[in-house]
């Protein structure tokens, strides 16, 4: 893109944000707190259960439970709350609301990935923090087990601390331009077939 | 049918288009998580970033102490004590001040392809912006807790004003980027003119 182009959608894109990007973004905030979360959670276990497919896990509305086997015998549940998850979905919708698209076809397309992406993102997020719990020192000390550190619990600490400080702010970018790029490719790829 | 050649030459012409894109993406990320790297270190969180906090929370007990606002408090380093009969005390942790933002921000700034003496002035005004937005979520997030419910607290702390800082960063982003972008394009005219 030349720097014309980049002038010029950037002061596009700006202007959306505003006219469109944040209307949708309180809208999908208001949705979200009148039952638009649990609606989502439960909708997110069906996947969460078919990926992370080795342990039991249920969700009450608010918070997922993430069954954890104990060697003992019995099982013990970590919490993940689906509130967690409130600013990447505000995100990719404030943002798929302030895209300039070329056509409805280009729209649903893109819409599309960006829901793929959310939900392959929120199952992992949800995944990678009850597992760092599960395999980290505080769990360990609740369930008595004798605890050592060891370069893989090193290795997902930090995966999960990552994803806590993307979760928190900016995660929905990623997810947006990752279906941006997958949504460019196979646009392009449908119209070269026909 | 698309075969593989078709695949690979697209995957050549993306790459060739959007060349700047996918470097502003590389540098972006490299820049992400080196500075994540870093300010999750304990040194250089009680050495720089605690010191930023509590700069925070003095001027963010100033404005609140003022006679506009009129919310007494007194500052303890990074906490802010209500006095005068409000028993809400807030503290500001290092994740509150603004500066994981403000990375994200100054990432996105470096890796975008423009010279330097062209962007620095537009980065130092978005930085400025930023951190007075962030001045505005503290001092309202106190008045709140002091006034309203634990919801209404949680709500305005966990979603508003984290959407509304990433919103505001963006904002500013675009807006600078827009400016540096526009004066570029306006001295690449005046240079055909010229010539």
């Amino acid at each position: 893109m030349t720097d014309r182009e980049y002038a010029a959608l950037s002061r596009v894109i700006l202007i959306r944000l505003g006219l469109f990007g944040l209307p949708a973004g309180m809208l999908a905030a208001y949705l979200w707190y009148v039952g638009g979360a649990a609606w989502w959670g439960s909708f997110l276990l069906i996947p969460a259960k078919i990926l992370i497919f080795w342990t039991e896990i249920a969700f009450n509305g608010r918070e997922f439970t993430y069954a954890v086997p104990l060697e003992l015998g019995g099982t013990s549940a970590l919490v993940y709350q689906v509130n967690q998850l409130n600013l990447t979905f505000l995100e990719f919708v404030t943002l798929f609301a302030a895209w300039q698209h070329s056509s409805a076809k280009a729209a649903f397309k893109l819409l599309g990935w960006c829901l793929l992406w959310l939900i392959f993102y929120h199952v992992f997020s949800l995944f990678i923090q009850c597992y760092s719990l599960e395999i980290g020192p505080d769990f360990a000390n609740q369930q008595h087990i004798m605890w050592e550190s060891s370069w893989w619990f090193r290795v997902v600490k930090n995966v999960a601390a990552f994803d806590k400080f993307l979760l928190r702010f900016w995660a929905g970018f990623p997810v947006f331009g990752l279906a941006l790029v997958f949504s460019s490719f196979t646009f392009k790829a449908k119209r070269k077939k026909s | 049918m698309i075969d593989q050649k078709d695949n690979t030459s697209r995957f050549k012409s993306f790459h060739r288009k959007y060349r700047p894109e996918i470097k502003f993406v590389l540098i972006f990320s490299i820049l992400l998580g080196v500075s994540f790297k870093l300010v999750y270190n304990k040194t250089v969180a009680d050495s720089v970033i605690l010191p930023i906090t509590i700069a925070e929370t003095y001027v963010a007990s100033l404005v609140l102490n003022s006679p506009i606002l009129k919310h007494p408090n007194r500052q303890k380093g990074n906490v802010l004590i209500g006095t005068k009969g409000n028993p809400f005390r807030m503290e500001v942790r290092n994740n509150c001040n603004g500066v994981y933002e403000s990375i994200v921000f100054l990432a996105a700034f470096i890796a975008i392809q423009i010279p330097w003496r062209r962007k620095i002035g537009w980065v130092a005004i978005g930085f400025l912006l930023f951190h007075m937005v962030n001045e505005m979520r503290l001092i309202s997030l106190f008045i709140i807790g002091s006034g309203y419910s634990h919801e209404t607290f949680v709500f305005f702390h966990e979603t508003f004003w984290q959407y509304a800082l990433v919103i505001v960063t963006l904002g500013i982003f675009l807006f600078c980027a827009h400016q540096v972008s526009k004066h570029q394009v306006i001295d690449a005219n005046k240079l055909e003119e010229s010539t």
